[in-house]
This record gives structure tokens, sequence and C-alpha cells, in this order.
């Protein structure tokens, strides 16, 4: 039976459920389909092997991974937020020795340094910090990924959205891998199952979002609420947004003065997140910076109707008017226009809510996405 | 093998400066020197107390606590006002005067600085 090694920067334990969460429920279901699979998480920290949910992870340097992969044949090598020294081992086996490759790239690792600027603008060290790492980490990064693009490797890239590949990606490398695969992140219907929806909901709005970053664009959603707060039905509207983080109190201060806001300064662990979705019908997540919009996709999928703005992946998996309203970037007015649309035509939202659901599923749900990696994983081979 | 769309790039590369030039000229804008306490003057004038705070920022608002270090009275606490300058009258004693500042009405943005003085209520009786 052949073997399989994913390789990452970090994964689930008992102490840290939500560490690349998603990579475990993507190793679950390959094991369900029968692959046999290894984690090996790269740190620089001598730890122990832990298991979690029926899964062994190991812990090693680059080094440890090289000698690893030397004494465990493995016939293919999954990579996520792959960098030079997860890929060490493997260049370090004899080319006959080689696996197959497989590397997702989903964001950061594959971006140029410009990409995420609004983090830096608030603090000047950050950003001189930046600016030092376009010429070294970012440089370096670059070049790996156009050597294992187009070197000798029987490799295949994934890429979680067409526009994160073409707008983030290609013109960061500057070359486009001969094999590469458009797969999104599962959007699990199973943790976000759709609950059908009243006229009422679409009274009830919420955001969960960290705030840690200008990219989740919360700042949006305060301007938003100021904004629709002119409007006569304002009063019957309810918000609660959920989240925390070094910007939470600064951009909600003014919506303190609303009694129908309610603003809730906490981590939401993921088995809430249901309940809260279940309890709103518009799920507000305007963005900056996004290669898919797993958060939207999830609220979509409890049968939430998401207003976003349409920037990078999120037009691949939101359908404007028909899934869910994009404004353009920074577009508060269009936000604000988009709800009163839904607020004025129930039909029109109850419609959205399903169809949302519906959508997302077909598009991100767990079934179609594993089916997808299963087949890049397991077949055609050269 | 396919080429990157360098058109499309571009494009997207063009709005996302134009993103990058926008915030830019907010901050160019908006920049407010950050906000600071330069001196907390107190003195005796004429019998009262008066507590003068320097400050550097936007939009400022002061208040003043006043703390007698013999614990004889109750810490004064002076609500936010406009003005800067603050009189008060306070029996003669040993006090720490605490001066605050607050920018924009952001309960978030504010700064404070304590002196001491041993005021001898000096009204010239």
């Amino acid at each position: 039976m052949q073997k399989y090694l994913l390789i990452c920067n970090a994964y689930p334990t008992v102490e840290k459920v939500y560490a690349n969460g998603f990579l475990h429920r993507r190793v679950k279901s390959y094991q369900r389909a029968g692959l046999d699979v290894d984690v090996i998480v790269i740190t620089t920290k001598v730890l122990k092997d832990k298991f979690y949910d029926g899964v062994h992870i190991k812990y090693m340097d680059e080094y440890q991974i090289a000698s690893y992969m030397k004494e465990n044949h493995y016939g293919t090598v999954l990579f996520h937020f792959i960098n030079p020294k997860m890929f060490y081992g493997v260049r370090e086996l004899p080319a006959g020795e080689r696996p197959n490759i497989v590397v997702w790239l989903h964001g950061f690792e594959a971006e140029a340094w410009h990409r995420r600027y609004y983090n830096f603008l608030d603090d000047i060290k950050k950003l001189d910090a930046q600016l030092e790492k376009r010429d070294t980490t970012y440089e370096t990064q670059r070049e790996f990924l156009r050597e294992i693009m187009t070197g000798d490797y029987n490799i295949k890239f994934v890429y979680v959205s067409r526009a994160f590949k073409e707008l983030y990606a290609d013109p960061f490398t500057g070359v486009v891998p001969e094999r590469f695969y458009i797969i999104p992140n599962i959007v699990d219907e199973t943790l976000f199952p759709y609950h059908r929806k009243e006229k009422r909901d679409r009274l009830n709005i919420c955001s969960i979002r960290p705030y840690t970053a200008r990219n989740y664009a919360n700042d949006l959603t305060a301007e938003f609420i100021q904004k629709i707060s002119s409007k006569r039905y304002f009063k019957k509207l309810t918000f609660n947004l959920y989240g925390d983080g070094p910007l939470f109190d600064k951009i909600n201060q003014p919506l303190k003065k609303y009694d129908n806001v309610h603003l809730h300064k906490r981590f939401v662990p993921q088995g809430e997140i249901p309940e809260i979705h279940r309890a709103h019908g518009v799920f507000l997540g305007p963005s900056r910076h996004d290669s898919q919009g797993v958060s939207i996709g999830e609220a979509m999928s409890s049968g939430l109707v998401p207003i976003s703005n349409a920037i990078g992946g999120i037009p691949e998996f939101v359908d404007h008017d028909k899934t869910g309203m994009l404004a353009g970037r920074d577009d508060v007015d269009a936000m604000v226009a988009y709800y009163d649309r839904l607020y004025r035509d129930p039909k029109r939202f109850l419609n959205m809510s399903k169809r949302a659901s519906a959508e997302i599923k077909q598009q991100a749900g767990a079934d179609t996405v594993i089916r997808k990696e299963l087949e890049v994983i397991t077949s055609d081979w050269s | 093998m396919t080429g990157v769309d360098w058109e499309k790039a571009y494009r997207d590369l063009e709005s996302h400066i134009g993103q990058i030039m926008e915030e830019t000229s907010e901050l160019v804008n908006n920049a407010s020197p950050k906000l600071r306490i330069n001196d907390v003057h107190v003195r005796d004038a004429g019998g009262t107390l008066e507590v003068i705070i320097d400050a550097t920022g936007n939009r400022m608002t002061y208040a003043v606590y006043v703390t007698d270090r013999k614990g004889r009275m109750e810490t004064l606490k002076l609500p936010y006002q406009l003005s800067n300058t603050f009189n008060l009258d306070v029996p003669k004693g040993r006090y720490t005067v605490q001066g605050f500042a607050r920018q924009h009405e952001n309960d978030l943005d504010i700064v404070s600085e304590k002196v001491s003085i041993n005021f001898k209520r000096d009204d010239g009786s």
C-alpha cells in the first residue's frame, strides 16, 4: 500500500485545536478513503510526537525530515504552506527516488511583499521590517517557488481559487506550473448545516471576524452600521459583532452609542459558530484581501446571505445578487444599498439564502473538494 | 504550459496601488502629532491652586486629579473640559497633581503626568 506524507507548518493538537484545522479535516477524509497518511510539522524546537483524533503527528526540522524521508519511502508527499526548509528533504533524495509531490498554495506563501500593506501602516517598525523582508524572505521564497515550478520534479500545484492564482501567485512567481488545479478549501456542510431562514432573519445581521489586521476590513462593517443608522428601519435591525484582536476597541468605539449593536469581544470557538449562524440572516464579511473567503462560505452554508466585497477570490464563491451581495473594494455605500435591497425584498433574501447554501456546498463542500483532491493525489502521475 | 496573464495582473496591481495611495493620502491628511503631555504647571495663584496642562495633540480635552499626600481629604477629580487651566480651592498641604489630556474624545487615547506641590495657600492675608 502506498504511503502518503503531509508536511505542513502547523497541525491541530489537543492544546491547539484550531491550528490549521482544515488540514486535519483533509487528513481524516483521506484516511476514510483508504489512504495511509503520516503528518510532519516542521519546527525548530524539539517536540515529542503527538496524537490527535487518530492522526500521528511528528515534529522535525529540515535535517530530520531529510533523514526520515531517506529511511521511509513515501510514494507521494503533500505540502501545505510550503517553504524551502520543508522541501529540503525532497531535494536531498537522489533524483530517481524522489516522490510524487503535491503543493497546496493557500495565500501568504505565494504573494508579493506588498499585498498586505495595510498591516504595516500603523507602526513604522513593522513597515521597516517588511521592507527588509522584501529583499530577503520574499525573494528567497519567490526563487524557491520558481525553481520547483519549473524544475525536474513530478509535481502538481493546487490553488484555492483562480483569482488567487492569477492575481496574487502568478505575478509573484512570474511562472505558471505545468500541472495545476483549482480546488478550494473545504466549507464543511456537516459543521455548518443549512437552516431555512424566515423573512425576519434578514433583520439580524452578524459578523464573526478576527480583529488582528486591516485585511479583515472590520472598519467597513463599522462604517456600514454608521451609514445604515440613518435609515428609518435601522431600529428594527440587530447587529452582533464577534471577534477579538488589537483593533476591536478602536474600530467599534463609534458603535457603542447604538442600542441595537452588540459587541462581543471574544474569540468564537468553531463549535459556537453554527448557533450564531442560526440566529442571523445576513453575514457582514467585508474584506480587502482574500484568496477564498472561507468564513463567508461557512455562513453561506448555514443559509446566511453574505455582504462582502468583490476582491480576490471572493467573487468565485459568491455570485453577486444570486448567492450574496458584493460591493466594490471599500465601497460601503454600495454595501448599504445592497442590504437595503435585501431589506425591501424579503423574497429575494429567502431565495438567495437557499441558493447560497446549495451553491457553496456544490462548489466547496467536503465531498466535492475531497473527491477532486484524491484525484490529484492518487492519479495521473507520470 | 500557459503563461502569466500579465495584463490581468497589472490591472489588479493598479487597483491595489490605488488603494495604497488612498490610504497614504488619508494617513498624510490625518497625520496629527502623537498625543503627549509636555508639562503640568502648578502654582499658588493668590490662594488658589492653579493647574495648567501643557499638551500636544488634536482636539484635546483636559482633566485633573488632586490627591492629598497625607490622605486627609478624598482625591479631587475634575472631569474633562476644553480649557487646559484649572483653579482649585483647596486647603494648604502637600498634593500630587495628575493632569490628563484626552484626544478626539476617545477614552482609549489618553495620557497623564503627575507632579507634586507643597501648596501654602498664599492669599496675601
